[in-house]
């Protein structure tokens, strides 16, 4: 519109003009940009046309002002910034007259936050697994699917060799792919660097030269593409480079390999790369390269032995790799008939940590329902401290209703005591997040230890805990805050003078509810402990068939090693000699597994009644013992007899002990049948077709009774074929220590060079519980947590109702109630609701509970005392806080608060 | 239901805003602190100011005529109250009493 007497029609910038009307208030708008653009003519005249339009911006801008802008969304009587110090003192003394229960609020309030913090923390790791890896989003794993007349027998993290040759010659596009493995599952990786021999246990990977290519983030020192190119390059990782070199420069250095892979040849260091974090999938401290030579055409197809990485370019599509890599395998079938059957899959490298149900995965990893069931505690716990909050503070304005109805008669208006209320609970809130970070930073040692979660990775989160802080502050504010503001504003001024509070039962209702909640969730999350520590108690517990009790594993590093059999297996002798002269030590025995692990060698088709039979896809695992190991651990046999020394050298003499599962498999119905008849054995190059079963083993649980029971055969070795680990049975009456010194001792006569690793079977086999132990552990903290704050809500209430029924309970005690009567009065309403909770809770036990125990083979009953013990427990909780305020409110003397009337 | 007592500015701008009656707006009161005190305050400052004071009771406003000057914009009219009047000569008489009391303004 023309302006004033401007002949020019010169006028003020108007995107000025139009950021003016965006924040400012409709019906201040116009009278405000009036009088700017009156100042603007006005300037026009004085100082021309560019210094005008200059104040007129510089003068918008200097109406930004929360005056101003908030205008709209708050009534004038907030604005008033005076009154907001009178608030804030207001808050804090009414604060420090409650001390007791301002203490209960923040605390319950803290407490709820912190716990969240922890929760964020631990699922903010879990989720970050293998995403430090570059384009982390693009790299997958090829895992094998094997079906057997088209129904799933088998998912593996392993696939052919061959599969990168198909990579290579089909899949122009896909120019990052690799295949590793671990090499040496059940011992590290040892060799010599100066004069010192390394037993080296953090992991050791074999792969070609492409590996890092797909991960070049790991790569510290070294080119991607060549620092793999050669035979025998090794690249270590800067924790082993530290250890071994110290400050020299470890690149070009020698390792000589103490393995008899290819012995007396060494390793040259040409690389250095990163520790393998926390959140990684898999971990190694070495990769090298090796070629192999013996790697013919025929060898790609047979056994699964290698986990593909490959990157997918963002510009292909994954579902298409996928079905023309299968189209190519099925196109193989013919000529390599060990594929028949097999189908591939791409997962996507960060599902990995995720998933189970997969053989040959490395490391366990965890599942995602876990990760939602923390979240869900974690906000239920939050909730039932706000809820704490907000219950309180409405039973707090039930007695200040007196004062609330003055200030409203006075003048005044609903808003400002909104602010006033608003103001304190900022303030609350405020103080709770500080003290939240404070128990925070304090237990974080504590939770470390006892969930298992490392404290280096917090640093990494740090600033996720801040913005959830933030967004944690901003919300319970608002949260706690207008719930009660809500019911505030029907309070009628004039009743509320005369003390009589109408109109508030819905909000008593609503209170009400807020406690069934939290009784509820705290009920439910105790049962869950129970549950969870039941189902690990029997699963470790339950039955295993073998005997684990006392008996202690060394780990032998030079099982390897280059040296005739005869020579490792005299050293071997030696050391049994001298262990068995102790009276504490009543075994001892060399084998290749032990229980707790599984077994690292897996065959296919190898075990046949005939050699010539169909080819059979039965994953069996073999292992190599001597005569003791049968009876060193108590296994049962169901028919026939162990290994016997009496009988000459049994081994290589065509005698096999198998067990229950392996039996089965070869299509006898029972080990009486099997016993003494001939299977063909294959194992590496050769077929020995006459192996006579001379003993079957009752199945037995030689990993957790998560897994299945393996097919097992368990052939007569004497130091020969990998006899990794020596286990020595403690006698019964034999003092642990003691033993162990003494077998210190003995190791160090015998292998003076070699280093000591023993561990205790029982441990050793408990780590596999490793997820479900952890589990009922944080299960159990944040259970009591809930329950803390339940109970921390229960006697801020009850310290709060005894403070305001004194003059009921005094009226009660002149008319004649005596303490006991009173204290039931009051407990009553208390117990009806514990009882409404209990009854809500059954169903969600239930189902979830059904739940989780459905995903292990072997579970025990949900019987009645899950859900009976919780609500005991409740009840007794609940009973003995609120009791104990009331007992003590009840025993005043009631002339004391009769008085005022 | 305020305080007592005005900030600086708020005194000064009641005062001026008793002296233009009818006249009080945002230009006219920048433009009569400069006359009257050789001042120079900002339109955004006198707006702010004057909101609060409406808020305390002390003036009260409506929406006045357009001019072309303006571009045909209203403006928004202060007037002072009774209660805002009561308030200047109470800050009044308390400034001269103390003013009297210093030996060299007697």
């Amino acid at each position: 519109m023309k302006i004033g007497n401007n002949k020019e029609g010169v006028r003020p910038p108007r995107w000025a003009i139009a950021f003016l009307n965006w924040f400012c208030p409709g019906f201040l708008f116009e009278t405000i940009e009036g009088d700017l653009v009156e100042q603007f003519e006005i300037d026009l005249k004085e100082v021309g046309k560019n210094v005008a339009r200059r104040r007129f911006v510089w003068n918008v801008i200097r109406f930004i002002r929360p005056s101003i802008i908030l205008r709209n969304i708050f009534s004038t009587d907030l604005i008033r910034g005076y009154m907001l110090k009178a608030y804030f003192k207001s808050a804090w003394r009414q604060m420090a007259k409650n001390r007791i229960l301002s203490l209960i609020h923040v605390f319950g309030l803290a407490v709820g936050i912190a716990s969240s913090f922890t929760i964020l923390q631990y699922v903010s790791f879990e989720l970050s697994f293998d995403k430090f890896h570059t384009e982390s989003d693009d790299i997958y794993r090829i895992i094998l699917k094997q079906y057997e007349n088209n129904e799933l027998k088998n998912t593996t993290a392993m696939n052919y060799v061959g599969i990168r040759s198909l990579l290579k010659d089909n899949f122009p596009e896909i120019k990052k792919f690799t295949g590793f493995n671990f090499l040496r599952a059940n011992t590290g990786f040892v060799f010599r660097y100066g004069n010192k021999m390394y037993q080296e246990l953090g992991g050791n990977i074999w792969a070609d030269s492409s590996f890092f290519k797909v991960f070049p983030s790991m790569l510290e020192t070294g080119n991607a593409s060549t620092v793999l190119a050669h035979d025998r390059n090794l690249v270590i990782s800067q924790r082993i480079a530290r250890k071994i070199f110290g400050d020299t420069d470890p690149i070009g250095q020698e390792l000589q390999d103490l393995g008899d892979l290819t012995p007396g040849s060494s390793f040259i260091v040409t690389g250095v790369m990163k520790n393998f974090p926390e959140n990684s999938h898999f971990h190694a401290d070495f990769i090298t390269k090796i070629d192999r030579p013996t790697d013919t055409l025929s060898e790609y197809w047979t056994t699964p032995q290698m986990l593909t990485y490959v990157q997918i370019p963002r510009s292909t599509n994954v579902g298409s790799v996928e079905s023309r890599l299968n189209a190519l395998i099925k196109n193989l079938e013919k000529m390599y008939p060990t594929t028949r059957g097999t189908q591939i899959a791409l997962q996507p490298m960060t599902d990995i940590h995720f998933t189970t149900g997969i053989a040959d995965e490395r490391e366990a990893g965890t599942s995602k329902i876990f990760i939602y069931l923390m979240t869900a505690i974690g906000l239920t716990i939050l909730i039932i401290a706000w809820i704490n909050y907000v219950n309180l503070e409405t039973a707090q304005y039930l007695t200040r209703a007196r004062e609330i109805g003055i200030r409203r008669i006075v003048g005044s208006s609903k808003h400002g005591l909104a602010v006033q209320f608003l103001v304190k609970f900022f303030f609350v809130n405020l103080l709770a997040l500080v003290v939240a970070v404070i128990l925070f930073w304090l237990s974080l040692p504590q939770l470390a230890f006892v969930t298992g979660i490392t404290i280096d990775n917090i640093q990494s989160i740090a600033t996720k805990i801040g913005y959830l802080a933030g967004g944690i502050f901003l919300a319970g504010s608002l949260i706690t805050g207008t719930y009660p503001l809500l019911f505030l504003l029907k309070l009628s001024p004039v009743l509320s003078l005369k003390g009589n509070l109408g109109g508030l039962t819905g909000v008593k209702k609503g209170n009400h509810l807020l406690i069934i909640f939290q009784f509820t969730s705290s009920i439910v999350l105790i049962a869950f402990v129970l549950v969870a520590s039941q189902q690990l108690n029997f699963m470790r517990t339950t039955n295993k068939k073998i005997d684990l009790e006392k008996v202690i594993a060394i780990r032998n590093p030079t099982a390897y090693a280059d040296q005739p059999d005869t020579e490792k297996h005299n050293e071997f002798k030696v050391l049994e000699n001298k262990l068995l002269e102790s009276p504490d030590i009543k075994l001892v025995s060399s084998s290749s597994a032990i229980p707790g692990a599984e077994m690292a060698f897996t065959i296919v088709n190898n075990l046949k009644r005939n050699a010539k039979d169909p080819y059979d896809p039965t994953r069996e695992k073999i292992f190599f013992v001597d005569y003791n190991f049968i009876p060193l651990y108590g296994l049962k046999m169901k028919a026939g007899r162990n290994y016997s020394e009496g009988n000459g050298v049994e081994e290589n003499t065509g005698r096999i002990i198998l067990n229950e599962s392996a039996i089965h498999a070869l299509g006898f119905h029972s080990a009486d049948e099997a016993l003494n008849q001939t299977v063909s054995l294959a194992i590496w190059d050769w077929v020995k077709p006459d192996f006579k079963i001379i003993g079957v083993v009752e199945d037995y649980r030689h990993e957790t009774i998560k897994k299945p029971i393996f097919p097992t055969i368990f052939w007569l070795n004497q130091n020969r074929f990998q006899q990794v680990y020596y286990s020595i049975k403690l006698n019964a009456g034999a003092n642990p220590q003691n033993a162990l010194s003494y077998i210190k001792k003995s190791w160090k006569e015998v292998f003076p060079d070699r280093p000591f690793d023993f561990f205790f079977i029982d441990d050793y086999y408990d780590q596999q519980f490793k997820s479900e132990v952890q589990f009922s552990r944080i299960f159990a903290v944040f259970a009591g947590i809930a329950v803390f704050l339940a109970c921390l809500g229960i006697l801020g209430i009850s310290l709060f109702e005894a403070n305001s029924k004194l003059k009921e309970i005094s009226i009660r005690k002149v008319l004649g109630a005596s303490i006991a009567n009173l204290v039931s009065l009051l407990i009553k309403r208390h117990f009806k609701t514990i009882l409404i909770a209990g009854a809500l809770s059954v169903p969600i036990i239930y189902v979830c509970a059904s739940n989780w125990l459905n995903s292990y083979p072997v579970r025990i009953q949900i019987t009645l005392w899950f859900f009976l013990l919780p609500l005991v427990l409740m009840i007794a909780l609940v009973g003995l806080t609120s009791g104990f305020q009331i007992t003590k409110a009840a025993s005043t003397n009631p002339v004391d608060y009769l008085k005022n009337d | 239901m305020g305080k007592e007592h005005l900030g600086e500015l708020e005194e000064l701008i009641l005062t001026v805003v008793g002296i233009l009656q009818d006249e009080a707006y945002g230009n006219a009161i920048v433009k009569e602190i400069k006359e009257q005190v050789n001042r120079t305050v900002s339109l955004a400052g006198v707006h702010v100011t004057l909101y609060r004071l409406e808020d305390k009771g002390y003036i009260r406003s409506r929406i006045g005529g357009a001019t072309k000057l303006r571009g045909g914009r209203r403006k928004r009219i202060f007037t002072i109250t009774n209660s805002g009047l009561a308030v200047l000569k109470s800050m009044k008489d308390d400034r001269v009493h103390l003013w009297r009391l210093v030996p060299h303004l007697r």
